[in-house]
């Protein structure tokens, strides 16, 4: 990057039911939170980016992005809200991170909400659906765990992964959430109860979905070269990768490959001049159990195909030589979808602050892995200890 | 079984099954419709038993990836008869368009 961006402070609100906050004070809670860790007052601020998917169709609020600012007390600056389904919040952080690398902002605030609770199942189920082709795969009524299920299948038959080394990744997610206060589900799995629950979209089983949460998370970006200014541990952001994928099942040239996660971590590992093998800790879209195992072939931790003997022999797990999802991932976190990207950069800078509830010790290099639709778009984002 | 209505780039002689202004690999516009025998093979599936709100009373149902024989790949409805199961590698063929989409049937 011609000019370098740092993390200076992060904010993400607990994730799962929060009755009576509506979607803009979500937001504004995280940015507050965010703002106060970065000691950034608001007059600061000169740009804001927010992530959202399904605020439209689940709770009717459009024009977001202005409105969450206007209630933070910012005035003035340019506010856009930012949709690439799942992936809406790590796209808008993106965004922040090259509008300070094009030397137009010094400081930028980035942010990512998502109300879920207050609408049935079958609308969220719905609602994020559209994420999804209208005209060719949704319209047969295909879902997003029915799309998961499809490619779970495909991968077992095709890599000999076991179904209960998929599994697995639930039972660890759940593990490392369940200490994490700010995670929908506290509470650990066994494997048992994980192939014992019930089927919602063959082989994929009901521990094997998010819970349906609200949530919001935020981040400060700042110009490197101005952030000791207001802190002395900033986290720079070392890589950023984005890219397009088909966006169906039917055109994707392999059922257990997301094009758009491989290219964007080509891009993010070359512009930081890095490996797969230089990241100490990762947090990555594991919007269902089989996703965790195709994100950590796709960003090369493993080769393809070798997801599942890896989560089996604990590689992936807290202590091992490359933990995947500390936080608890969505799978434990929940997944307000519009707020994911962001929440995993909150874990990962938290990470290498060294400040972390399930701290991965001397983790200096840390990555964060956002995907939207049926690979339709990624986000990469590597980010180091300064 | 019934014939499977596609189309076929001039140019780089891709198929596409939906009609499109241009071809999705190379941009041409010169897209002809043809006609495809509608056999294939499985190439995934699943059971949607939690459908969308509109879908509400039509679950469980099953949605395949299918592969057909002259190199299409399609996403469709699939039918699977009596109780029998379906496996990836199964033959199907093409039944015909419903409201929703294409729909196979286990040979």
């Amino acid at each position: 990057m011609t000019r370098g961006v740092s993390v200076i402070g992060v904010g993400c609100t607990p994730f799962g039911r929060h009755n009576g906050i509506g979607i803009i004070d979500l937001a504004v809670r995280a940015c507050r939170e965010a703002l106060e860790d970065a000691g950034v007052p608001n007059e600061r601020v000169q740009a804001f980016y927010l992530g959202n998917f399904v605020s439209e169709a689940l709770v009717h609020q459009g024009s977001l992005a202005p409105m969450v600012a206007y209630r933070l007390g910012l005035r003035g600056i340019p506010c856009t809200k930012v949709e690439g389904a799942c992936a809406s919040s790590g796209i808008a952080f993106r965004h922040g991170v090259l509008l300070i690398a094009s030397g137009l902002c010094d400081i930028v605030l980035t942010a990512g909400a998502e109300k879920m609770t207050s609408s049935e199942t079958t609308t969220v189920t719905e609602a994020l659906a559209s994420a999804g082709d209208a005209e060719t795969e949704m319209r047969l009524g295909l879902t997003f765990p029915g799309t998961f299920g499809i490619i779970m299948r495909r991968h077992m038959y095709q890599h000999g992964t076991t179904r209960e080394q998929v599994a697995m990744v639930s039972v660890k997610n759940r593990r490392h959430g369940s200490a994490n206060p700010r995670a929908h589900f506290q509470k650990p799995v066994t494997l048992e109860e994980v192939l014992g629950s019930r089927l919602i979209s063959d082989p994929l089983r009901l521990h094997e979905c998010p819970p349906i949460s609200d949530g919001a998370a935020a981040a400060v970006l700042c110009a490197s070269d101005l952030a000791e200014e207001f802190t002395h541990r900033p986290i720079e952001v070392i890589g950023s990768g984005h890219a397009m994928g088909p966006g169906t099942l039917f055109e994707m040239a392999d059922l257990t490959t997301f094009e758009s996660s491989v290219a964007a971590a080509r891009e993010a590992y070359r512009m930081a001049g890095i490996s797969p093998r230089d990241i100490d800790v990762a947090e990555v879209h594991d919007c269902f159990s089989i996703a965790e195992i195709a994100a950590i072939e796709d960003l090369g931790f493993v080769e393809k195909g070798k997801g599942g003997p890896a989560m089996e022999e604990g590689a992936t797990a807290l202590g091992g030589p490359i933990p995947v999802n500390p936080s608890g991932g969505l799978l434990a976190k929940g997944h307000p979808v519009g707020a994911t990207g962001l929440a995993q950069i909150y874990e990962i800078v938290h990470q290498l602050r060294g400040e972390a509830i399930n701290q991965v010790k001397g983790a200096e290099i840390g990555l964060a892995h956002n995907l939207g639709g049926t690979g339709a778009v990624s986000t990469v984002h590597i980010l180091r200890h300064r | 079984m019934a014939s499977f209505a596609a189309f076929q780039c001039d140019t780089c002689k891709c198929l596409s099954a939906p009609p499109h202004h241009s071809c999705g690999r190379c941009g041409a516009v010169t897209l002809r419709p043809i006609t495809l025998l509608g056999r294939g093979t499985l190439l995934s599936f699943t059971t949607i038993r939690i459908p969308p709100a509109r879908f509400k009373g039509q679950e469980p149902y099953d949605i395949a990836v299918v592969d057909l024989e002259e190199g299409l790949r399609v996403t469709a409805r699939l039918k699977v008869p009596g109780k029998r199961e379906a496996a990836i590698g199964d033959e199907v063929v093409f039944e015909g368009l419903v409201e929703q989409g294409p729909v196979f049937r286990l040979v």
